[in-house]
């Protein structure tokens, strides 16, 4: 039984950690961007908060890898301003037009997959997918993509009498589920990935010292 | 040999938590968590606060504020009618972050032009 559980468990984590293909990292050398805008996340989940909540767990990751990112608060209001409320027409718009508008020298769009929990007998299982893609703004290249999924399975690891109370008051607490959490794991695993996350930005010591690492 | 998977990524996670951060962060992230679930004027000027507090810490405590703190913070007193100190506000974030310089200028032109406004 202990055994099957850490098998499960083991596979659980390991879905978590997944690395998505390799990539060149070419092009993100050759227009090594200083700033990023991140726009709204396009969302294809019955979780309408989802996007606006996963935005506030992106600032952190991407600027402690060096970046300048632009004050999220602000720059969703001006692009609101513009008529820019809708994923799809942010995707159609022409790269350059970003750095145009806030000076950014890419554009970080995100879709969420999965925003979701699943309650079992004794337990449940919240789950967070998020793909990401850095636009340049100048040439329009596809500087870096990545994609990542995180689960979290709550209730069943007392075992016993006391097992069963916690996975029953964890299911009760459905609405206090808080994905933040999830959401900060999901970015900080997908950027700071080993050889496939997104190299140092200008704030970083590593700056233009850690080429090697992504060839 | 399972129970060894578990443990390296496990590890590997919590070494990932453990490294310096270039900013302090305080409740930057709760701040804007804070205005998204709290519309009222109440949450905002929870939020606010919660800003306030993220920028005097990282100043008494000699370190950076992350990008768009200021700017951020700036932009919360221009919606409380706070246009001078506003302005003052972005202007720290384009000299701490020269990325922002373009933008921060033409927010605070913005603003300029609806205060000479009748």
């Amino acid at each position: 039984m202990t055994l099957r559980f850490l098998v499960a468990t083991g596979a659980l984590l390991l879905t978590g950690c997944a690395t998505t293909p390799k990539w060149d990292y070419t092009p993100f050398f050759e227009n090594h961007p200083r700033s990023i805008l991140v726009v709204p996340a396009s969302n294809t989940t019955t979780a309408v908060d989802a996007p606006e909540i996963w935005s506030t767990t992106i600032t952190m990751p991407l600027a402690e890898r060096g970046y300048y990112v632009f004050p999220l608060y602000l720059t969703t209001d001006l692009l609101k301003d513009l008529g820019l409320t809708n994923e799809a027409l942010l995707e159609q718009l022409v790269p350059s037009r970003f750095k145009e508008i806030f000076g950014a020298d890419a554009v970080f769009f995100v879709t969420i997959h999965d925003w979701s929990t699943k309650y079992l007998v004794l337990a449940s299982n919240v789950t967070v997918r998020v793909s990401y893609k850095l636009v340049d703004t100048r040439t329009g290249l596809v500087l870096w993509q990545g994609e990542q999924k995180v689960i979290r399975q709550s209730g069943a690891g007392g075992g016993g009498i006391a097992g069963l109370i916690a996975a029953a008051v964890s299911a009760l607490a459905t609405t206090a589920v808080d994905y933040r959490p999830l959401a900060r794991e999901a970015n900080t695993t997908s950027v700071g990935a080993e050889k496939r996350g997104l190299p140092a930005g200008p704030y970083h010591p590593d700056y233009q010292k850690d080429y090697a690492k992504y060839k | 040999m399972t129970r060894w998977v578990v443990l390296a990524v496990v590890t590997a996670s919590a070494l990932g938590g453990c490294a310096p951060r270039l900013y302090h962060w305080g409740q930057y992230e709760d701040s804007l968590h804070t205005r998204i679930t709290d519309a009222s004027p109440e949450g905002r000027q929870k939020a606010f606060r919660m800003l306030e507090q993220t920028i005097q810490g990282a100043e008494q405590a000699g370190q950076r504020v992350p990008p768009g703190a200021y700017a951020d913070y700036g932009y919360l007193l221009y919606q409380g009618n706070r246009h001078a100190d506003a302005v003052r506000y972005l202007r720290k974030e384009a000299e701490l972050y020269p990325e922002a310089k373009p933008l921060m200028d033409s927010v605070i032109s913005r603003i300029e032009q609806k205060q000479t406004k009748p």
